[in-house]
């Protein structure tokens, strides 16, 4: 009812909660209204003076979003939840792409094309193609952080800016002949800082919204495991990255699933489908490994090294499992509902 | 009879605890039950009745969930939890304990 608005977008705006629970808030608030308004018109008000009074009983809603926003402060104050499963998506990210693109990993002959064509040095393309590959991860990093944690999409940068240690732990890669990729992300912090950042801030603008949500825990991130997949089969000498990208994706997209419905409460049956995601993640990491195996003993060629073709057979494979799966579930709810409503 | 604002404001928590105990309820239906029930008495105010709940449900005594209705729009629900209802008994006890002390004091001025 367009009466509420203008009150609802008070309350909204003067609300100091995560937008999640700023959209839940005003959903209630809304349907309260609604529901005292058509009572008062029942009772012969017309529709004006009963969006009034109707409003009145909430009161001034600065004054109540005051009172809403303290008894709400698990939303108001820091979320180690919400910070940790932002940072785990950057890192789990910047792994992902250290096996893709670092040294020795899958984009690492392809981008001396790009070099050649753009007349780039070596270390520019590839600083290029990293800030690209990373900058979905810090979209999906600001909307998971939200508000208050959209800084995390910037983590790796802030880590090295921050944290010497960290420079330690490149060193170690490199002495243990880790991609270079990582050394690549640390020496670029400002432009890191700057792009990673102002990305998460737009994410964490869009977080209000339950689609993109949905999209970021169920597109972004299993993408980025699949990338880790194919890193797994395809590096050369990246495969102890993309081995340590895998598990850390499986930990950090784990962190991710079983946080989110915590944070975002979405309906009912949200836990069920991210298990079931993070299920068919597992599944894909297995056929990959299981694919790599059997195409080196039958078709030849090295164990760890996957072809197109057979990256292709394994994730048709991945395809129709998932489709089966989902369409068994989706058989079984509506089951479920038949046997309910009868 | 008009309501004393400070004993509404000490036993409202154990109302709306009470009132979750048997059923899941949304706001308004709370609001309207407890004014039907007292016969007017409470007659509690959105400003009050929200910011407790969502309180109540930051310390995990109730739980609330959107719930689909049939051409109507969805609602809030709140239900008690396990530790509501142990939130709920401590004060049902503290409750009969003072109003028992308090009556007894009563009477006896009485006499």
């Amino acid at each position: 009812m367009s009466e509420f608005n203008a009150y609802l977008a008070k309350l909204r705006a003067a609300l100091d909660v995560s937008p999640a629970r700023a959209d839940e808030i005003v959903a209630e608030a809304r349907t309260h209204l609604e529901a005292k308004a058509a009572e008062l018109r029942a009772s012969g008000l017309n529709r004006e003076d009963a969006a009034r009074q109707a409003v009145q009983g909430f009161g001034e809603p600065g004054e109540m979003a005051g009172q809403l926003t303290k008894a709400n402060g698990r939303w108001r104050e820091f979320s180690p939840f919400r910070m940790l499963a932002g940072i785990a998506v950057m890192f789990v990210a910047t792994l992902t792409v250290m096996a893709l693109a670092g040294h020795g990993g899958w984009l690492d002959d392809r981008w001396s094309w790009l070099n050649h064509r753009a007349g780039l040095a070596q270390s520019s393309a590839a600083m290029l193609i990293w800030l690209v590959l990373l900058a979905p991860a810090a979209l999906v990093a600001g909307m998971i952080g939200g508000r208050r944690h959209w800084w995390v999409a910037a983590t790796p940068a802030v880590l090295f800016v921050v944290t010497l240690p960290l420079y330690a732990v490149a060193m170690w890669a490199k002495a243990v002949q880790l991609p270079e990729g990582l050394l690549h992300v640390l020496v670029y912090p400002v432009a890191a800082l700057l792009l990673w950042g102002a990305l998460g801030r737009v994410g964490a603008r869009h977080a209000a919204s339950k689609a993109l949500r949905h999209w970021a825990i169920f597109v972004i991130a299993p993408l980025y495991a699949v990338l880790a997949a194919v890193a797994l089969g395809t590096a050369l000498n990246g495969l102890t990255a993309a081995f340590m990208a895998i598990i850390f994706s499986e930990i950090g997209i784990a962190a991710l699933l079983v946080t989110a419905p915590r944070e975002c409460r979405l309906e009912a049956g949200l836990r069920a489908r991210c298990l079931g995601a993070l299920a068919v993640l597992g599944g894909a990491l297995v056929v990959t490994l299981v694919a790599s195996h059997a195409e080196a003993m039958y078709l030849g060629g090295s164990p760890g090294r996957i072809s197109v073709l057979g990256w292709a057979i394994a994730a048709t494979a991945v395809t129709v499992l998932t489709g089966a799966l989902f369409g068994y579930h989706r058989w079984r709810e509506a089951k479920s509902k038949a046997t309910t409503t009868q | 009879m008009k309501a004393d604002p400070q004993l509404v404001k000490g036993t409202v928590r154990l109302l709306v605890l009470r009132l979750l105990e048997r059923e899941p309820r949304y706001g308004y239906e709370m609001i309207r039950h407890l004014k039907d029930r007292s016969e007017g008495y409470f007659q509690l105010g959105e400003g009050a009745l929200y910011p407790l709940l969502h309180e109540l449900e930051e310390q995990g005594f109730v739980r609330a969930e959107w719930r689909e209705q049939e051409n109507r729009p969805r609602r809030r629900y709140y239900h008690l939890t396990a530790r509501g209802k142990r939130e709920l008994a401590r004060r049902m006890a503290t409750w009969e304990g003072f109003t028992k002390a308090v009556d007894l004091v009563l009477e006896a001025s009485h006499v």
